[in-house]
């Protein structure tokens, strides 16, 4: 009798979106969402222990698995520099304790936005745009190009997906920034190794039809920049979190600004709900506020962005 | 009294956002895009931190917000051109003039 509930009980977590009390919701490429009560150890945390072990268990899987932006692409040029100049080159900024270092950055706001990039799709070949960032302080740590007094970039949108600010053309606009850690969610979200946190996030990208461009920016720098942790609690905030936090205007007619920035929390160990967290695990599905990818307006700014606690 | 309290605001904007805003130049012979870097060094140079990096296109502009501190600005591109600069900030925006040069 206790067999039968017990399976009972994981057939119905496994089938639902929702976990159950004293669960965590975690991800992985062969089994999707789970909830379990303890994290299961995945075969290794690399490419190619992880393939073998695809192929043979699942082999259709592994055949439908999309290439392309998946793959492990060369160091970039600036990852060698980088290793070469600073030994804490591989994490996000200055790192202590498992998290940022707020002493040796100015603001407040123990959430640190290491690197929100925003990229645009427009159906104009050309067209004025401000975007204004209208909070009344915010607490950024760089910005490209550098903003106006009015905390604002002005420009162009040229060629339909590049902007053009005083003369120099960008890939995209980019800003780090501290947030209020108590504006963020920390309910819905999911666990997952290294090398499929990583996955998840292209996929949630994927699904809200991120340009190429911000996919391939985005698997290029994080590989290279999130710490070599064997687990990540992934906490996702989208529109519904970031845009009353950090409000932003957009002087463009028929305009959507889609935001997603992954709030990530490293775990040396499997996440165990036994153990003291610094925020909850993750217990709920992230999807139901997730921007859709489906509705197209004239001009589309999406902006991606991972963070890291700082204290 | 209008001409001072314009003076006692300008003043504290000027205070609550010291930095570095550069501008990012270099000969045709480098590549067109540029990794700026900022660090700092630690215990008499034992140890050094890298505070935060972005990619700026040739002839484009940056902003990094800092405390006030000793700072290493360093850009390069994947051509092997360099700029190096120490940057002493107190409480203000300091400009750089980020020029690369091929080594």
């Amino acid at each position: 009798m206790k067999t039968i509930l017990s399976l009972l009980m994981i057939l119905f977590a496994f089938s639902s979106h929702a976990c159950l009390v004293n669960q965590i919701r975690i991800w992985e490429p062969i089994s999707g969402y789970a909830c379990v009560q303890n994290y299961p150890t995945p075969p290794a945390d690399c490419i190619v222990c992880q393939q073998s072990y695809q192929n043979t268990i699942n082999p259709i899987w592994f055949n439908q698995f999309p290439t392309a932006i998946f793959n492990p692409q060369p160091q970039p040029w600036w990852a060698t520099q980088g290793n070469f100049f600073y030994p804490n080159f591989n994490y996000p900024g200055v790192w202590n304790n498992n998290q940022i270092d707020v002493n040796y950055y100015p603001g407040q706001g123990q959430v640190h936005a290491m690197k929100p990039n925003v990229y645009v799709e427009s159906i104009h070949n050309e067209k004025k745009f401000t975007f204004s960032f209208t909070a009344p302080d915010p607490s950024f740590i760089s910005t490209t190009p550098m903003l106006d007094n009015k905390n604002s970039w002005k420009g162009k949108i040229i060629n339909k997906d590049r902007f053009e600010v005083e003369d120099t053309i960008y890939d995209y606009l980019f800003y780090d920034i501290r947030l209020p850690k108590e504006k963020m969610q920390f309910e819905r979200g999911t666990c997952a190794t290294r090398e499929n946190t990583i996955v998840w996030m292209l996929e949630d990208l994927l699904k809200m039809s991120y340009p190429a461009i911000a996919l391939q920016d985005f698997e290029e720098h994080w590989r290279v920049k999130i710490p070599n942790y064997p687990y990540f609690c992934i906490y996702p905030q989208y529109n519904n979190e970031l845009d009353p936090t950090l409000p932003v205007v957009i002087s463009v007619d028929q305009v959507r600004f889609t935001r997603s920035l992954y709030v990530l929390v490293p775990h040396q160990k499997a996440p165990d709900l036994d153990d003291p967290q610094i925020v909850p695990l993750p217990a709920n599905d992230p999807a139901e506020f997730r921007p859709s990818g489906l509705i197209k307006y004239e001009t589309m700014f999406k902006e991606w962005g991972v963070a890291f606690l700082g204290e | 009294m209008k001409p001072l309290l314009i003076l006692l605001l300008s003043t504290t904007t000027a205070w609550s956002a010291s930095g570095i805003k550069g501008s990012v130049h270099s000969p045709d012979s480098c590549s067109g895009k540029v990794m700026v870097w900022l660090s700092l060094d630690k215990d008499n140079y034992k140890e050094r931190l890298l505070l935060m990096h972005t990619e700026v296109p040739k002839e484009g502009t940056f902003q990094f917000y800092l405390k006030p501190g000793n700072y290493q600005l360093r850009a390069s591109d994947k051509t092997g051109c360099e700029f190096l600069e120490r940057v002493k900030l107190t409480d203000s925006v300091k400009t750089v003039k980020v020029t690369l040069v091929k080594k």
